[in-house]
């Protein structure tokens, strides 16, 4: 039948060729990326892709939670939020005015603080806390009428923006907007002002929105909950064990002189990455960029963190109490990119949770029935510093985490212990394959990888660097990585419980 | 056809600088001009195959991939009462359980050797299926899409995993408060409805291999299957294997049962206890059909009271300038009988009374005024100017031109959709609020720590408390 299609074809051979040579080249990353880095730092990755009149237009910031002071633990995910806030420009109505009454509200809230958030307070200190509250809220209103809270929203969506977002993870804040082509200028015109010039008004309303954030994502959640737990559990030293939204005791304190602080160290041009696929002219974006971005000057960026996580010496295990049906994660340290295990853990990744034919999916879904879903995540929770392969799973009943726990551990030996074949380990490859495809086939997907990318492993290129390692990779490494990491001394396991467990009578032997 | 479509696209782009002309007193807007958008979106060839299997096709070069999605004329409202779950369990087995020639196993690894992927999926009104292959792999992809459509073998162990599934589901459906509080504010207004059924362990139970292999006899047939593709192919050439892959099936004809219009329940107040740190609510009331003619109007009002994220009035008092939730949003889910309004937040225990009259409030300040022109201005731009993103890939192209015509919406709704959402004004937005909106026969339900409520639930009305099953061990 191929042969026939042939043939039939041969009168469109020339079609046909325009349109694989068209194909070749889409793929080939190399041709389409135009990468541009202005006098002050600012590396511009620029795509054009003309599917649509659309463009993607994306922000990374090198700053994120394990940046942050070890006891203003949330400062980079507030000032995330307090950045949609506006400028001396945008968002305001009289800075001039609106700039002493936010002074203040800082000078309030420092007394204001320490009362709202102890224990005991004496009748005088009750007083005392209510008479600032209301004061606080009298120049909160104040200044609130100096201002228009939303207006960068408004700015965008009048536009007719889509997927604005922004994002704190450990390693990176990442700043997203799409929007119709022809309008790439004001974007252009409002994030150079936000890296300019930003005012963090609405501090302290803002400071309870991420309050109510932090009790909806992990006070109310069971996964939210488990995750928390896993990662204090497995880093004691390095700052990946802290969640990415703070303590509830440091978010409660912040002020804002720390969040411009951080901001003011960290959201410099030459820590930042641009990412802009779309429907552009590649030409006419770098001089506007260097139009509107290039008098922004560069600055020193302070020495990054350097605690290492020690060598984890025996299984770590801790159990989170919740109303929720069990669920377990299992995870093991390892190195980060760009290390060669790092790149054997992408394939280990794919080998066990990666579609219906993947081990674990088959072993403990379909085959022994002991659990609901299983799922894996290599690089967790970031990737600047060594981090984790994380195994998450939810049991199924009557099963409990620990039973799913040793069909999980007998998986892992499998993988100590058989080399694998060259079929599944070409399957491997096959997905990693056609996932880069896929992913050329989205703007926003495809402003995502270049900027994470450079900003994790100081290329986009890495990109390609995965498939070609991919292709590399083979049974013996992933024999040795599976010795190497999977094993008791570097696990870190959380279990999610609905009771305590029932105390146990001592058994005879 | 098209060139409608390129006409209301212009269109678009005129009303839009107009409206920022009106804006440009801001500094940073000074001497800021939008070239002319460039938007000619491709349009899908639609082909009607022998079998009544309607083809909507696209051609893309860019990416050598093919992408087919099938919209399925069925639905979880066709699951015979006591059988609740018949729907999707069917489809769930449908592709795991192997078909009539191909064992489970060698499905599985034929497709995940090529890196493609097939799903098939069942919502409350329709059932999707799709393929994922690289175009090199396209006959063998679109053969084992077809066998499984066609000659699924509901393999009696496979059968049995998605049984355990679904009662591991159902064990598990109370773990997310936000979850649980949207379902129950679903059973409390519409009742034994079809649009608001959850399956139950007994229903779980009671459902056969024999319910599913006639429920796919009777609800997967060509006439009923409309399928987007696109991607790397020449057209004539894709309609052929998919032609040939369809061929012979030819079911005898089945009428569906017609689903009862909806009973709505009158409003009150639902509380679950749930040991959190936050109290979720969910409230909501008789919402609308596809075909409703308000509809431009409805979306305008609802954007402006709680649907368009930071800029609705429901985030700018609740969560801007209050500080007492990370989210609230209010929408309008359209079915084809009539669908239901709702609105879910989430706030610290203490403030859960607070956060409810002050969305009931502002819903009835809806009814009462007139929005801002400055509020109508910004929604309605917000929605012409965003259009362009319906068009953003083929698949996506190719999906569009089928989806809405296929639902149920009204003849040419993204053709006129830019003039219809212009045409709405102020005083169209308010009679929308008038009658679609009615804040005073809301069903509310909380899931949180009562005791701490700071004001008494009370205060909204008479408290019914619903207690969950907890899961049987």
């Amino acid at each position: 039948m191929k042969r026939k299609r042939h043939v039939r074809f041969a009168a469109l051979m020339l079609t046909a060729c325009a349109a694989l040579c068209l194909t070749a080249s889409a793929q080939n990353l190399e041709e389409r990326v135009v990468e541009h880095t202005l006098d002050n730092g600012m590396k511009l990755l620029l795509m054009p892709r003309t599917q649509s009149p659309t463009v993607a237009l994306h922000i990374w910031v090198k700053a994120g939670s394990v940046d942050e002071p070890i006891d203003r633990t949330g400062i980079a995910h507030m000032l995330e939020h307090m950045l949609f806030k506006g400028t001396r420009q945008l968002g305001a109505l009289n800075y001039d005015a609106e700039k002493p009454l936010l002074d203040k509200l800082d000078e309030l809230h420092v007394q204001y603080d320490p009362l709202n958030t102890a224990d005991d307070l004496s009748d005088e200190q009750e007083a005392q806390r209510d008479r600032l509250k209301a004061e606080i809220e009298r120049v909160q209103q104040q200044a609130r009428e100096l201002a228009v809270p939303s207006q960068v929203s408004e700015l965008y969506a009048y536009e007719g923006a889509v997927g604005l977002n922004a994002g704190t993870g450990t390693d990176f804040t990442a700043y997203i907007v799409s929007l119709p082509a022809n309008k790439i200028e004001l974007w252009m015109r409002i994030e150079a002002e936000r890296m300019r010039d930003p005012v963090l008004r609405e501090f302290y309303t803002e400071r309870d929105v991420v309050m109510e954030e932090r009790k909806q994502r992990y006070g109310s959640d069971p996964f939210g909950m488990l995750s928390d737990a896993l990662l204090t559990a497995a880093f004691k030293a390095h700052p990946y064990g802290t969640p990415i939204i703070g303590w509830e005791s440091d978010i409660e304190r912040l002020k804002r002189p720390e969040a411009e602080r951080f901001f003011k160290t960290y959201y410099a041009p030459n820590n930042a990455v641009v990412a802009i696929v779309g429907d552009i002219d590649v030409e006419r974006v770098v001089e506007r960029m260097t139009h509107y971005f290039g008098g922004i000057p560069a600055q020193e960026i302070p020495p990054r963190i350097g605690t290492k996580e020690p060598k984890q010496s025996g299984e770590r295990r801790v159990y989170v109490k919740f109303d929720a049906e069990p669920r377990l994660q299992v995870a093991f340290h390892k190195p980060t990119v760009p290390s060669y295990d790092d790149f054997v853990f992408n394939v280990i990744n794919s080998l066990l949770t990666s579609g219906r034919t993947a081990r674990l999916y088959k072993a403990l879904v379909e085959e022994r029935q002991v659990a609901a879903s299983v799922r894996s995540v290599n690089g967790y929770p970031g990737s600047r510093f060594p981090n984790l392969f994380m195994i998450d799973i939810v049991p199924r009943s009557p099963h409990t985490p620990e039973q799913v726990e040793q069909a999980l551990y007998a998986e892992l030996e499998r993988l100590k212990n058989e080399p694998v074949s060259d079929r599944e380990l070409q399957k491997v490859r096959n997905q990693f394959q056609a996932d880069f495809i896929r992913g050329l086939n989205s703007n926003a997907g495809m402003a995502s990888q270049l900027g994470y990318y450079e900003l994790i492993a100081g290329s986009w290129r890495y990109t390609q660097t995965l498939l070609d390692k991919a292709n590399r990779i083979n049974a013996e490494d992933i024999q040795r990585a599976a010795r190497e990491y999977l094993t008791w001394e570097n696990r870190t396991v959380a279990v999610l419980v609905r009771e305590a467990p029932a105390v146990q009578e001592e058994a005879d032997e | 056809m098209k060139r409608r479509q390129r006409q209301t696209l212009a269109a678009a782009i005129l009303t839009a600088v107009f409206l920022t002309a009106a804006q440009a007193q801001l500094p940073i807007l000074e001497g800021l001009e939008y070239p002319p958008l460039n938007a000619n979106p491709p349009k899908a060839e639609k082909v009607v195959l022998d079998n009544g299997m309607r083809l909507f096709l696209l051609e893309d070069h860019e990416l050598p991939i093919l992408n087919i999605t099938a919209y399925i004329k069925t639905g979880e409202i066709y699951d015979p009462p006591g059988k609740t779950g018949l729907a999707g369990m069917t489809a769930a087995v449908m592709r795991d359980g192997g078909t009539a020639s191909r064992t489970p196993d060698e499905i599985n690894e034929a497709l995940e050797f090529i890196a493609g992927s097939i799903e098939v999926g069942m919502s409350d009104e329709y059932g999707t299926a799709s393929l994922n292959v690289l175009v090199k792999d396209a006959d063998m992809g679109v053969q084992l899409f077809a066998d499984i459509l066609m000659n699924p073998a509901f393999q009696e162990e496979k059968a049995e995993l998605q049984r355990g599934q679904l009662i591991e589901a159902i064990r598990r459906r109370n773990d997310s408060p936000l979850q649980t509080a949207f379902r129950e504010m679903q059973v409390r207004l519409y009742g034994d409805h079809p649009y608001a059924r959850y399956a139950s362990m007994d229903s779980a139970m009671a459902i056969s291999r024999e319910d599913m292999t006639a429920f796919h006899r009777d609800h997967f047939r060509p006439e009923g299957i409309w399928m987007a593709v696109s991607g790397d192919f020449q057209t004539d050439e894709i309609v052929q294997k998919i032609e040939k892959a369809f061929e012979g099936w030819d079911p005898p004809a089945v009428e569906h049962p017609e689903t009862p219009a909806p009973q709505f329940k009158p409003g009150g107040i639902y509380h679950i206890e749930k040991e959190i740190e936050q109290t979720f609510i969910v409230f909501g009331h008789a919402g609308i059909q596809r075909t409703n003619p308000d509809w431009h109007s409805i979306l305008v009002m609802n954007d402006i009271l709680g649907g368009s994220g930071f800029t609705s009035r429901l985030m700018r008092k609740i969560r801007v300038e209050r500080g007492l939730t990370y989210g609230v949003s209010t929408n309008f889910f359209r079915k084809n009988l009539d669908g239901f309004f709702f609105g879910y937040s989430s706030t610290q225990h203490q403030n859960a009374v607070e956060l409810i009259q002050l969305a009931k409030e502002t819903m009835a300040e809806m009814r009462a005024n007139p929005v801002s022109d400055m509020e109508l201005a910004l929604v309605k731009n917000q929605n012409i100017n965003s259009f362009v993103f319906l068009y953003t890939s083929s698949a996506q192209i190719a999906a569009q031109s089928l989806v809405y015509q296929f639902l149920g919406y009204p003849e040419g709704y993204l053709e006129s959709w830019t003039d219809n959402v212009a045409a709405v004004t102020k005083e169209s937005v308010l009679a929308a609020a008038q009658k679609y909106l009615n804040p005073d026969d809301l069903i509310i339900v909380t899931v949180g720590q009562r005791e701490k409520f700071g004001r008494p639930l009370e205060e909204l009305g008479e408290v019914n408390e619903i207690r969950l099953e907890s899961p049987k061990k």
